[in-house]
C-alpha cells in the first residue's frame, strides 16, 4: 500500500522534474518565437493605425498615423517610418526610428510647422511613445536575451491555451522587475503580459485585444496597455494592414522624412 | 507652492498662441513681486523646446505665433523622452488647463495675499484671452483662504456675543443702566488690547480671535460679581459710603486675587518658544490686568458719580438679584 503510493507520486513528480530541467531554454526559445512572431511579422508592412489614450482623469484623445515598417534581418535590425494625420495641429509632422537590438537606436523627428529635420534623443527606451501608455519598447520590442525567462505552469486566456513566461532582466532595469507573458501556443502572440515593478506591485497590463488573419500573417489588429499604477489606458487599433508591399530602405531616410512616399501615404 | 490655474473651454485651448502669451505675461507680472522666486509653466517648456530644437539659438527662446508650432515643439517633448508626467506637472494631457508654479521665498499669509492680489489686480486690467478663466490653488492659497473665513466668522460671532450678553445683563439685573456698566469692564478690556495688537502691529489671526471671545466670559465675571455684591449690600446698608466700605473688604478682595492668580499663573508662557503660546500667555496676563482694573476703579468711581440713579436710597426700587445671577457670579 505504501509502495504504491510512493510510486504513484514518483509517477506524478517525474514528468514536472523533466520540465523544470527542461525550462530554461524551452522559455527563451518560446520568447524568441514570440518576438519574432509579434514584431517581425512579414519582411515589411503599411499600417493605418488609432492610437486612443485616455487619461487617468478619464479623458480620451486620439492619433492617427500610418506606419511603415521594414524588416533588415529576422529577428535583428528594423526601420519605423510614422507619418501623423491627426491631431490636425501636428499633421504632416514625421517620425523615423532605426531600430538597432544591439545597440542605440536612431530617431529623427521632421517638424512641419518649420519645415526642419532633427534627429532626437533616444536614450530611454522605457519613455513613453508619443504621449500614450506604450513606451517604445513596447512598440518595437524588447530583445528576449535582455531578460532570464523560465516557464510556468500553462493557462488560458479565454478559450487560448498560453504559455506562461516569467521573465526577469538580466541587469536592473526601471522598465520592470519582473514580467509575466502569457502566450499564444499556435500563433506565439503574446496575448497578455504583466509588468511589475517595486515590491513585485502590478503596474502595467499588457492586452492583445483583436487577433486577425491578414494576408495568411495572423496579426495583433488591437492591443492595448493599461497603467496600474498611475492610471489611463491606451488602446491601439490597427487597419489597412498590407504585408510584403516591397518597401525599399531609401524610404527610411531623412529625405522622405520632409517628403513622405505619396506611393504608399495618401 | 501656489498655483493659479487657467481653465479653456476646449481641449487644446492652451496651445493658442494669445494664451500662451498671456500666461508668459501673468508670469512676468508675479515675479515683479519681491517674494515670488520663480514663476514656471508651460510656456517655458515651449521656448526651452524650440531654444534646443533649433540648436542652442537663444533667439528662438521665444513664444512661436502659430499654434501648430506651439503644438509641434509640445509633442516633440513628448516625443524626445522627456517624461510626459513631467509636462503633465503643468497641462492636462487635453490641454484645455493649465498650471503655472508660483513659487515664494516666504509662505506666510500676508505675502501669500499680497501676491494674490497682484494676480488678481493683472487679471481684472488685463482681461484673458476669451474662454480663459483663472483661479488660484495651493496650500498657502488655501490657508489664507480658511484664516479669513475662519477669522471673519470669530469675529462676527464676537460681534453677536457681546450683543447677546449685554442683553442678558440687561435682563438679569433689570435695568438699562446696569446693563450699560456692567459692559465696561469687558468692552474696555477688549478694545484696549486691540488698540495695542494695532498699535504692535500685529495682524488679527486665530488665536487673537479666539481669545477675544475669552475675554467677553472672563471680564463679564468681574462685572457681575461686583455690581451684583454691591447692590445687594446698599440694599441693607440705603448708604453707598457704607456699602464701598464692605464691598472693598469682600467681593473686592477676591476679585484682585482672581486677577493675580490667574495672571501669575500665565506669565511662564511668555518665556515659551512657541509663538502662539505667547501670544496667549500675554493675552491672558492683559485680559486679568485690565479688567481687574477696570472693576475695582473705575465701576466704583461711576457708581459714585451717578450713585443717585444707580442705587436710588429708596430700598422698595431694588428688588432681589435673580438665583441665576447668584449662580454665575460663582
Amino acid at each position: 500500500m505504501l509502495n504504491s503510493k510512493l510510486i504513484l507520486i514518483l509517477l506524478l513528480a517525474l514528468p514536472m522534474a523533466i520540465a523544470t530541467t527542461a525550462t530554461g531554454e524551452d522559455a527563451a526559445a518560446i520568447m524568441e518565437k514570440s518576438h519574432l512572431a509579434y514584431y517581425y511579422a512579414a519582411d515589411d508592412g503599411i499600417s493605418e493605425v488609432t492610437m486612443r489614450i485616455t487619461s487617468k482623469r478619464g479623458k480620451e484623445r486620439t492619433k492617427e498615423f500610418v506606419m511603415l515598417r521594414l524588416d533588415e534581418e529576422e529577428g535583428g535590425k528594423q526601420k519605423y517610418y510614422t507619418y501623423f494625420r491627426k491631431p490636425s495641429d501636428i499633421s504632416r509632422l514625421t517620425f523615423m526610428v532605426h531600430k538597432i537590438p544591439d545597440g542605440n537606436d536612431q530617431r529623427w523627428i521632421y517638424v512641419p510647422s518649420v519645415d526642419l529635420v532633427k534627429p532626437i534623443s533616444a536614450d530611454d527606451k522605457n519613455s513613453s511613445f508619443v504621449g500614450s501608455h506604450f513606451s517604445y519598447e513596447d512598440v518595437s520590442g524588447r530583445h528576449w536575451s535582455e531578460d532570464k525567462h523560465s516557464l510556468l505552469p500553462d493557462s488560458t486566456i479565454g478559450d487560448r491555451a498560453v504559455f506562461v513566461i516569467e521573465s526577469i532582466p538580466v541587469e536592473k532595469y526601471k522598465g520592470f522587475s519582473r514580467k509575466l507573458s502569457y502566450i499564444d501556443k499556435e500563433n506565439y502572440l503574446p496575448l497578455r503580459e504583466e509588468y511589475y515593478g517595486k515590491k513585485d506591485k502590478l503596474v502595467r497590463v499588457f492586452t492583445a485585444e483583436k487577433v486577425e488573419e491578414i494576408d495568411g500573417v495572423t496579426t495583433m489588429t488591437a492591443r492595448s496597455m493599461e497603467n496600474l499604477k498611475k492610471g489611463g489606458k491606451t488602446l491601439i487599433e490597427f487597419s489597412s494592414i498590407e504585408y510584403n508591399v516591397g518597401l525599399d530602405a531609401s524610404l527610411f531616410t531623412e529625405r522622405f522624412l520632409k517628403n513622405p512616399p505619396r506611393k504608399y501615404i495618401k | 507652492m501656489n498655483y493659479l490655474v487657467f481653465e479653456g473651454l476646449d481641449e487644446n485651448d492652451m496651445k493658442k498662441p494669445e494664451v500662451q502669451r498671456y500666461l508668459e505675461a501673468m508670469q512676468r507680472e508675479l515675479e515683479k513681486d519681491p517674494i515670488v522666486g520663480a514663476v514656471t509653466g508651460l510656456p517655458d517648456v515651449v521656448k526651452k523646446v524650440r531654444f534646443e530644437f533649433f540648436g542652442a539659438d537663444s533667439s528662438k527662446l521665444a513664444l512661436p505665433d502659430n499654434v501648430n508650432e506651439i503644438a509641434q515643439m509640445l509633442f516633440l517633448y513628448e516625443m524626445s523622452g522627456g517624461d510626459p508626467d513631467d509636462l503633465f506637472k503643468f497641462v492636462t494631457p487635453e490641454y484645455d488647463q493649465v498650471n503655472l508654479w508660483v513659487q515664494m521665498r516666504n509662505g506666510d499669509n500676508m505675502a501669500v495675499s499680497s501676491v494674490v492680489e497682484r494676480g488678481n489686480r493683472f487679471l481684472l486690467e488685463h482681461a484673458p484671452p476669451s474662454g480663459i478663466t483663472a483661479r488660484w490653488a495651493g496650500l498657502p492659497y488655501i490657508n489664507i483662504e480658511w484664516q479669513h473665513q475662519m477669522v471673519s466668522g470669530m469675529r462676527s460671532s464676537l460681534m453677536a456675543s457681546y450683543i447677546v450678553v449685554f442683553l442678558m445683563m440687561v435682563f438679569l439685573f433689570r435695568s438699562l443702566r446696569w446693563g450699560l456698566v456692567s459692559m465696561l469692564p469687558l468692552t474696555i478690556t477688549v478694545m484696549a488690547i486691540y488698540a495695542f495688537i494695532g498699535f504692535i502691529g500685529k495682524p488679527y489671526d486665530m488665536p487673537v480671535a479666539i481669545l477675544s471671545s475669552l475675554t467677553l466670559g472672563l471680564s463679564i465675571d468681574f462685572a457681575i460679581h461686583f455690581i451684583q455684591r454691591l447692590r445687594t449690600i446698599h440694599k441693607r446698608t440705603s448708604d453707598f459710603r457704607k456699602s464701598f466700605d464692605e464691598i472693598f473688604q469682600g467681593a473686592g478682595r477676591a476679585i484682585s486675587r482672581n486677577v493675580l492668580v490667574i495672571a501669575i499663573g500665565f506669565v511662564p508662557m511668555l518665556f515659551s518658544t512657541l509663538v502662539p503660546y505667547i501670544t496667549v500667555g500675554a493675552f491672558f496676563l492683559a485680559i486679568m490686568v485690565v479688567s481687574g482694573l477696570v472693576t475695582m476703579l473705575l465701576l466704583p468711581a461711576l457708581v459714585r458719580t451717578f450713585h443717585k440713579t444707580l442705587l436710588p436710597v429708596k430700598a422698595d426700587d431694588s428688588e432681589t438679584v435673580p438665583a441665576a445671577v447668584e449662580h454665575a457670579r460663582r
